[in-house]
């Protein structure tokens, strides 16, 4: 009898995590009617060079609250405007403006022939309807907080730890796709430092012109593989399929990944992440933007569907029950660009960024404390809402 | 089964077992005598997919040398010893010219004396003469990649050969190429991915083999063991994967660098597949957390 019942609530689990998992997954692109190429033992086929770059910002602007999407009127519109900077741009004549208003240099230093598709959608989150990254568990306010105190005082380049991963060349889970896991902080202050955003740096995000690196990924295939090779922070990651994942203990910077087709879908699961995804008692100094947990608990299932010929659907879902209060999922369009010449980025080979930046923290200290007290107002602004959001579901 | 064709198999059996006995290299003479051809993946080219490791003091140092004692021996006893070991290149010494000797001797001596602040002394454009291992670059670099104490892993997809090396997170692409003479040109055709740090590699098959050809321009010099040994950032390779057997691999490289070399110079060795771990992967050596405090901690706030 005893047996029985645990069966019986065993098989209420399995169903209960299986009807997440459908809801989660109605959530996702649209079903596409496109039957891809195979490759020649079967799987289907998603080699070749892709634009992982979509100009879309993670959460949905308050502006479009309660809207997935554009209308064709704001997308003819949008493109307008980004054709006539475009020309300005290339007659060397735009100056652009950054977070806090700065003016940085002329737009001719980024200018690129390259046209960014405008993406109809106005948040990358589509999940939770509401396309905003979830609210925060209080175990993980209560971690964030403690590790505020342990950076208070210090400067932003006391020591490499107070410097973000991707400056010190060591690939994370969300390395490459950082405004993706993100507290979200630096997007929901742009404009930055408590002044409202300007239209014109909203813009920026918006068309993702800002964006800096080049978000290109190769994709290899052999039998029982996927190899999803990024320049950006020239990293890979080696995708074994139908295979299960090693024992817990195992535990990588970048976690283990692992691959299976569901039709035309490549399901990418990572587990096996382990728990200085966010660098550790020090809050690294831009951690406004990555994801801001230990990782211990974390897992992100990524599905990567070829909607067209040059069109590859990238839907990531981000859970964590330690930090979030409920998963979220994005969605992201990939191009293909074949002809695209990749260039090896070398961060820990050629490295002169990391001495240069504690060099200048040495030389001038006041500036290093100033520089981390405005990131440290940039995550202020945003740590407010989440506690009283906190603060909200725990009266509730 | 009759018992003529049993007495004949059983002939043929001593036979074999006799030939074993007198060439005393057992299963060696049947791979001479009947080449090796390997398994092919579905578009028919050879498969050299799998993990890979070399066993050998290479790393240390490719000429070969005896047992010494390791930096830091006061602090660390035995666990940074050099091991001795047969040298892996072809004829014993590395041709050098006679300033680059001098250089190699300098890089040895400088092998754990790393500058954070190199290029941007005074001269501006001073060569850290450390060594890459010490500081987790990709793979040890260029080559040495292949012979580092830790495994590899090869994947061949279309018209790519990916090779993941443990040390350090880093890959290599190589872009077959289907043409015949060498393969110089198409490097240069400017349709490759431009890495400077493995540099830039095209290949194609040669029966069983994959040869692969790369050339720089290197973000710097390569070095190739901790012996100091190294090759100039306009060094020519061509290297040579050949599948001897299932479980071996053997691997040749050519190295043709007029500023540093008298004439071109070959290293090789066998590359073993890995079989003890049903389960084997690739995990993550991701030794940049271990060497900040080398490299930066001069910089760091006191």
């Amino acid at each position: 009898m005893k047996y029985r019942r645990l069966v019986l609530f065993g098989a209420t689990i399995a169903l209960v995590a299986l009807g997440w998992v459908r809801t989660a997954g109605q959530t996702g692109p649209q079903a596409t009617t496109y039957t891809p190429p195979r490759t020649a033992w079967g799987d289907p086929d998603l080699q070749g060079i892709w634009r992982a770059l979509t100009p879309v910002p993670l959460e949905r602007p308050q502006a479009f609250a309660g809207r997935e999407f554009l209308t064709d009127a704001e997308m003819a519109e949008r493109d307008r405007q980004a054709e006539e900077r475009r020309t300005q741009a290339r007659a060397g004549k735009a100056e652009r403006e950054g977070d806090g208003g700065l003016r940085l240099y002329n737009a001719i230093t980024w200018f690129s022939e390259d046209r960014i598709k405008i993406a109809r959608r106005t948040s990358a989150i589509i999940d939770p309807p509401d396309g905003r990254i979830p609210g925060w568990t209080p175990q993980q306010l209560k971690l964030w907080e403690a590790r505020e105190a342990a950076t208070r005082g210090r400067g932003d380049a006391d020591s490499w730890e107070d410097r973000a991963y991707e400056e010190r060349c060591i690939h994370v889970v969300s390395a490459g796709n950082r405004r993706n896991f993100g507290l979200g902080a630096a997007e929901r202050s742009q404009g930055n430092l408590g002044r409202p955003p300007s239209p014109e740096v909203l813009e920026d995000r918006f068309l993702s012109e800002s964006t800096s690196g080049r978000p290109m990924k190769r994709i290899m295939q052999a039998p029982g593989y996927v190899v999803i090779a990024s320049e950006d922070d020239n990293g890979y990651q080696i995708i074994p399929l139908d295979r299960p994942a090693p024992d817990p203990k195992v535990r990588q910077y970048q976690g283990v990944a692992r691959g299976h087709w569901e039709g035309n879908t490549l399901v990418v699961v990572t587990t096996n992440i382990n728990d200085k995804q966010n660098g550790g008692a020090i809050i690294q100094v831009d951690q406004g933007e990555f994801y801001p947990g230990t990782g211990e608990t974390l897992r992100v299932t990524e599905r990567y569907t070829r909607r067209d010929a040059d069109t590859l659907d990238h839907q990531t879902t981000v859970e964590d029950p330690a930090v979030y209060v409920r998963p979220y999922t994005f969605l992201h369009e990939w191009t293909r660009d074949d002809k695209y010449k990749v260039s090896a980025y070398l961060c820990r080979e050629g490295h002169d960024d990391m001495p240069s930046m504690l060099a200048a923290g040495r030389f001038d200290e006041v500036t290093a404390l100033d520089n981390a007290a405005d990131a440290e107002r940039v995550r202020r602004l945003r740590l407010e809402e989440l506690k009283a959001e906190v603060e909200r579901s725990s009266k509730r | 089964m009759r018992p003529q064709l049993k007495h004949a198999l059983l002939a043929f059996g001593a036979g074999v077992v006799a030939a074993m006995i007198w060439n005393g290299t057992g299963s060696l003479v049947v791979g001479q005598s009947l080449p090796y051809k390997a398994p092919r993946t579905p578009d028919g080219h050879p498969d050299l997919g799998g993990y890979w490791q070399a066993l050998n003091t290479a790393n240390w140092d490719i000429e070969g040398s005896n047992a010494q004692a390791g930096p830091y021996a006061n602090l660390l006893g035995a666990y940074t010893a050099q091991p001795p070991g047969f040298g892996v290149v072809e004829g014993g010494a590395i041709p050098y010219k006679p300033e680059a000797l001098a250089l190699k001797k300098k890089r040895f001596e400088s092998r754990l004396t790393h500058n954070p602040m190199f290029g941007s002394g005074p001269s501006g454009d001073e060569e850290d003469l450390s060594d890459p291992e010490a500081k987790c670059f990709g793979g040890g670099g260029l080559v040495r990649a292949t012979y580092m104490p830790y495994p590899s892993q090869i994947i061949q997809a279309r018209n790519k050969i990916f090779i993941a090396y443990q040390f350090g997170v880093a890959f290599r692409v190589i872009h077959l190429v289907d043409r015949g003479g060498d393969l110089w040109d198409a490097i240069d055709d400017d349709t490759l991915d431009n890495d400077r740090w493995m540099g830039r590699s095209a290949g194609r098959w040669d029966g069983d083999t994959l040869v692969v050809y790369t050339k720089g321009p290197y973000y710097r010099s390569v070095t190739l063991d901790r012996a100091g040994n190294f090759m100039s950032p306009n060094a020519r390779l061509i290297e040579r994967y050949t599948p001897t057997s299932p479980y071996h691999l053997k691997y040749e490289a050519t190295i043709d660098d007029p500023a540093t070399f008298s004439r071109p110079w070959k290293l090789g060795m066998p590359l073993y597949r890995i079989v003890d771990q049903p389960n084997m992967e690739l995990l993550e050596f991701e030794c940049i957390p271990f060497v900040e405090e080398f490299m930066y901690g001069t910089l760091k706030k006191k």
